[in-house]
């Protein structure tokens, strides 16, 4: 009965601490309430202000950096960079299917155009793109591939860079490389020119969860002692298992949220994000490489 | 100058600090933020901005925060998580790691000791991280201080020292693989009793997100709400990745630690707040609508049959009323007959 009145009494979003039953400290919280509402509108128009100001500067990088669709805009973008990341990452949303450039082709045409433009840069040598859902997965990866490919043909034409796609929770790839039933260690063959890597919400958690199964398999069988599991052998697992840490991140969504991105690899991994950008753009994705190539890291000094 | 000031500068602190009471109570009768971690980077760049030796840089950043944690516990936040001293720190000159480790030692002290903070917000101090690495006269401090303040309830103050979050994601997982083994090895019952039951003895199949979870040095902590790092840097550097890669907000602040002020932490837990209140509304919203569309879809389930019914019933008493004015009108007739 009291907690009913209390749930009348105060907004759902009142935490229960702080909900005194007692007239003079109920006036109080009711005042105090308001005060916050004033607040949160405030703030609302602050950040409507903020809002507008991101899309224009938004806006501005598209008009200021366009690729035109070829490589050379590309490598003359990116070459008084300092450095530029071997490994890149990249946090894509699955939009809504039925609006323009939404649903799995959205995506797949996002996915080429970032895979030509990291070709273009001729640094990036590996690009992991997480799309919480993995709705990409359930397709068949020569298909996924063909399309990626037919993406980027129209920056390339005939000079089409080699590139892989590699599916680490599966354990498919395309194009396989040797085929006569020998496993190749995917991570080290580099004759690609770029090889992409496509994970999901299952490579974070779930995986991590996984590898401590296979452990107990393992110390039950008395091939391991748990005390053997150390940092070391975790990480070449999940370097196997997954993928290598990229060293950055751009996360092309209006809030910065990592959606359960493994979370072994983002160690030290740069992470960008551009505010109330809601768009996979040429800009943006110049702007993550500007700032990658300015900050400086220093591992614990 | 400082004798000018003097007299107005107790009134002026108390003006202040009567204002940042009144924020926070306005603050905490919205939704807050269960746990909070902090980054705490830019001490050794404020120090050389301002000219200051390294160590009083570590000073300054170590006062701001006992000011940051008494904000955060007097909003209601239940953990507050700071990341002092990660494992890649031993690789700083000794000078440096000496400085730390003192300062680490005299706060350690300071906090655990009566009618400090943990007194005053009811709070147990936990020391998360590697304890082997810790040198021996910090770790018997450390010890006295969780054992005095371990039956505190109110909140938690979780100091990582020395922690990487990949040596906390390796150890968790060692302690599960650990109790799994154990479990199994202990002997399965004598065949004379019959066939061991292997639903009773824990399997490498069940372990879950949730036994991983709990094995991490913050396993008794609520989930993390929000990550907050200062000095522009814009990587987690090995600290709860596991923690804070999913349902957490991530806050990169270009100020440096030590002018991270009150108010800039104030103006996140805003935010913070806004959004969440927009969120749960939200789901009220969602919540209210199903509840409503699924009465609506029961009700229209029974409408049609009841406005039958209805009608019929209409019918039926339309043609009894019928009936009777007719057996009236006959009786009538039959009366005026």
């Amino acid at each position: 009965m009291f907690t009913r009145l209390n749930q009348m009494l105060y907004p759902s979003s009142a935490n229960p601490k702080f909900m005194p039953s007692d007239p003079w400290s109920f006036i109080c919280f009711h005042v105090l309430h308001t005060v916050l509402l004033v607040f949160h509108l405030a703030y609302s128009l602050v950040h409507f202000v903020q809002y507008v100001a991101h899309r224009i500067k938004i806006r501005g990088l598209a008009i200021s950096y366009h690729h035109n669709r070829t490589p050379q805009l590309i490598s003359h973008d990116v070459a008084d960079l300092t450095k530029l990341p071997n490994h890149l990452a990249v946090i894509v949303d699955l939009q809504d299917g039925s609006e323009e450039g939404g649903g799995v082709e959205g995506l797949v045409a996002q996915i080429s155009e970032i895979a030509a433009w990291c070709c273009g840069t001729g640094e990036i040598k590996q690009l992991s793109v997480y799309e919480r859902t993995g709705c990409l997965k359930s397709y068949n990866i020569k298909d996924v591939y063909k399309l990626v490919e037919e993406g980027m043909r129209s920056y390339y034409g005939s000079e089409m860079p080699s590139i892989k796609i590699d599916v680490p929770h599966s354990g498919a790839a395309h194009p396989t490389g040797e085929s006569n039933g020998k496993v190749v260690n995917r991570k080290t063959d580099n004759k690609n020119d770029l090889t992409i890597h496509l994970l999901s919400e299952e490579d974070g958690r779930e995986c991590l969860v996984d590898l401590t199964k296979t452990l107990s398999e393992l110390a039950i069988a008395k091939k391991l002692k748990p005390r053997d599991i150390t940092v070391d052998v975790i990480d070449e697992q999940m370097n196997m298992l997954v993928v290598t840490e990229p060293e950055l991140l751009i996360v092309f969504g209006p809030q910065l949220d990592l959606q359960g991105f493994p979370p072994w690899q983002i160690r030290l991994t740069e992470i960008y994000h551009q505010p109330d950008n809601d768009a996979v753009t040429y800009g943006v994705f110049l702007k993550a490489l500007q700032s990658f190539a300015s900050c400086k890291q220093n591992v614990g000094k | 100058m400082t004798v000018l000031s003097l007299p107005s500068f107790p009134l002026m602190q108390y003006a202040r600090n009567l204002f940042q009471d009144l924020l926070v109570r306005v603050l905490r009768t919205g939704p807050v933020p269960r746990h909070v971690a902090f980054i705490m980077d830019g001490n050794r760049r404020f120090a050389k901005t301002n000219n200051l030796e390294l160590r009083e840089g570590h000073v300054a950043g170590t006062e701001l925060l006992l000011k940051l944690l008494e904000v955060c516990f007097r909003m209601g936040i239940n953990t507050v998580t700071i990341y002092a001293f990660s494992i890649e720190n031993f690789n700083r000159p000794k000078v440096e790691t000496d400085a730390l480790f003192d300062l680490i030692r005299n706060n350690i002290v300071v906090l655990g000791s009566k009618d400090e903070m943990a007194e005053r917000y009811g709070l147990a101090i936990k020391i998360l991280g590697n304890r082997d690495l810790i040198p021996e006269d910090i770790l018997e401090l450390i010890v006295r201080v969780e054992e005095t303040t371990k039956d505190n309830k109110r909140g938690t103050l979780n100091i990582c020292f020395p922690y990487t979050s990949r040596d906390d994601i390796a150890q968790a997982i060692q302690k599960v693989v650990t109790d799994v083994f154990a479990d199994t090895k202990q002997a399965p019952p004598p065949k004379s009793f019959g066939p061991p039951s292997s639903t009773s003895r824990p399997s490498p199949l069940h372990v879950t997100e949730k036994m991983l979870e709990k094995a991490m040095y913050t396993g008794e902590s609520p989930p993390l709400d929000i990550m907050i790092r200062t000095s522009g840097v814009t990587r987690l550097s090995d600290f709860m990745l596991w923690q804070s890669h999913k349902n957490c907000t991530l806050e990169f602040v270009d100020t440096l630690w030590p002018d991270f002020g009150v108010r800039e932490l104030y103006r996140l837990l805003l935010k913070w707040s806004y959004v969440k209140t927009l969120e749960l509304q939200r789901d009220d919203l969602i919540q209210t609508t199903k509840v409503n569309n699924s009465t609506k879809n029961d009700y229209v389930g029974n409408y049609d049959e009841e406005v039958s019914s209805h009608a019929s019933a209409l019918t039926k008493i339309s043609s009894v009323e019928k009936a009777v004015v007719h057996d009236e009108g006959i009786v009538e007739g039959i009366c005026i007959d």
